[in-house]
C-alpha cells in the first residue's frame, strides 16, 4: 500500500522515513531535485578505451559481468566538459543534454530507511511532464529497498528531439513510498543477494576490467 | 545480523554523497564498492566529513556493515553496496545501533 502525504510526513517525523533535506510532499509523492551542478557526471569514454586497449579488448567494450563499479566509478565518471560537440557538455553552470546524451546526476536529497526496523520501501520514478520532452529519468533499478539510506544517483537519457538544459534544483524525479507486509529477516544475504536496502552494484574486482 | 564496523580504507568516489571503499576479503582479494557517505567513518568513530579523504590521499576507517554470521577463519558481513563479503575476523568491531542513521 502506498503512503499518502500524511503517512510520508509522519513516517519522516518519526524517522521511519529519511527525507533530507526537507522537500515537497504531493499527495501521494515527494519531489527529488538535481544537485549541485558538479554531481553531474559522464563516462570518460577516452580513458576507458584507452584502458581497454592497453588490455588487448575493443575499445568501446565494457564486461558488465566482471566490471567492478566503485572502481570504475571512481576512475571513468567525470564532470562533463565545456566541449559543444559532447553529447553531454556544461555551459554556464547548466548541463547541456543532446538527443541520446546520458548523464548521472546526484539527488540533493538523501532519501530511504533507517536501518534498524525499516517497514517502508521507497521508488525513484520520473516525472510525466519532464518525460514528454523526451527525459528519460533513472531508467532502471527505482527500488529503494528496505534499510538503506542515501543520495540517489539518477540515470538520465534524453530521447526526444531537442536539446535538455539541466541545473541545480530542477526536479526531475519524484519518491514514492510503500509500506511492506512485515520487517524482512534479510536472509537473502546468505545467498549473497541484495541487502542494506539497495540493489548492487559491485561486482568480482577483476585487475583487467574496469 | 549484528550491527559492527568494518575496517576498511576510504577514497573519494565520482558523486560526493558515496565513497569508494575497499575491504581485504579472507581469500585475499580485494573488495571495491560504493557506501554512501553516512555509512562511513574515522577509526575513531567519527562520521567522514564532505570533503574527507582529500583526492589522492586515501584513508583507514570503519564501514558501517552488518555481521551475517562465522564462516571458517572468517565473518560474513552485509555491506553498503548490496552485497554479502566474508572477511577476517579482526577486521569486524562491534557497533552501537543508530549512528549510521541521517539525522531528520
Amino acid at each position: 500500500m502506498f503512503l499518502s502525504d500524511r503517512e510520508m510526513l509522519y513516517a519522516i517525523q518519526c524517522g521511519r522515513l529519511i527525507v533530507a533535506p526537507p522537500t515537497e510532499i504531493g499527495p501521494t509523492s515527494i519531489d527529488l531535485h538535481l544537485d549541485k551542478v558538479e554531481q553531474a557526471k559522464v563516462w570518460d569514454i577516452d580513458k576507458l578505451a584507452q584502458h581497454n586497449r592497453d588490455h588487448g579488448h575493443p575499445e568501446r567494450e565494457l564486461r558488465i559481468g566482471q566490471c567492478n563499479y566503485g572502481k570504475m566509478s571512481q576512475e571513468y565518471h567525470v564532470s562533463p566538459s565545456e566541449n559543444q560537440d559532447a553529447r553531454v557538455f556544461c555551459r554556464n553552470r547548466q548541463i547541456i543534454v543532446k538527443p541520446l546524451g546520458f548523464v548521472l546526476w546526484q539527488t540533493k536529497e538523501v532519501v530511504g530507511t533507517p536501518e534498524e526496523d525499516a517497514d517502508l520501501i521507497c521508488f525513484v520514478n520520473g516525472k510525466s511532464t519532464r518525460a514528454r520532452t523526451g527525459l528519460v529519468v533513472h531508467l532502471t533499478a527505482p527500488t529503494i529497498h528496505t534499510s538503506w539510506s542515501g543520495n540517489i544517483t539518477l540515470e538520465m537519457v534524453n530521447l526526444g528531439p531537442l536539446d535538455i538544459v539541466l541545473q541545480e534544483d530542477d526536479v526531475v524525479a519524484q519518491l514514492t513510498v510503500a509500506k511492506v507486509t512485515s520487517i524482512p529477516k534479510r536472509n537473502m544475504v546468505e545467498t549473497g543477494s541484495a541487502t542494506f536496502g539497495q540493489t548492487g552494484v559491485g561486482g568480482a574486482p577483476n585487475a583487467n576490467t574496469p | 545480523m549484528d550491527p559492527v564496523f568494518l575496517n576498511c580504507q576510504f577514497s573519494l568516489g565520482a558523486f560526493s554523497g558515496e565513497r569508494v571503499f575497499e575491504v581485504k576479503q579472507l581469500n585475499g582479494e580485494t573488495y571495491i564498492g560504493l557506501s554512501p557517505l553516512h555509512y562511513c567513518y574515522h577509526q575513531e568513530g567519527r562520521g567522514l566529513g564532505p570533503t574527507e579523504p582529500q583526492q589522492g590521499a586515501p584513508l583507514n576507517g570503519k564501514l558501517v556493515a552488518r555481521k551475517i554470521g562465522v564462516v571458517m577463519e572468517g565473518a560474513r558481513v552485509a555491506i553498503p553496496d548490496g552485497r554479502a563479503i566474508t572477511v577476517r575476523l579482526d577486521l569486524i568491531s562491534k557497533r552501537p545501533l543508530g549512528e549510521a542513521h541521517v539525522s531528520v
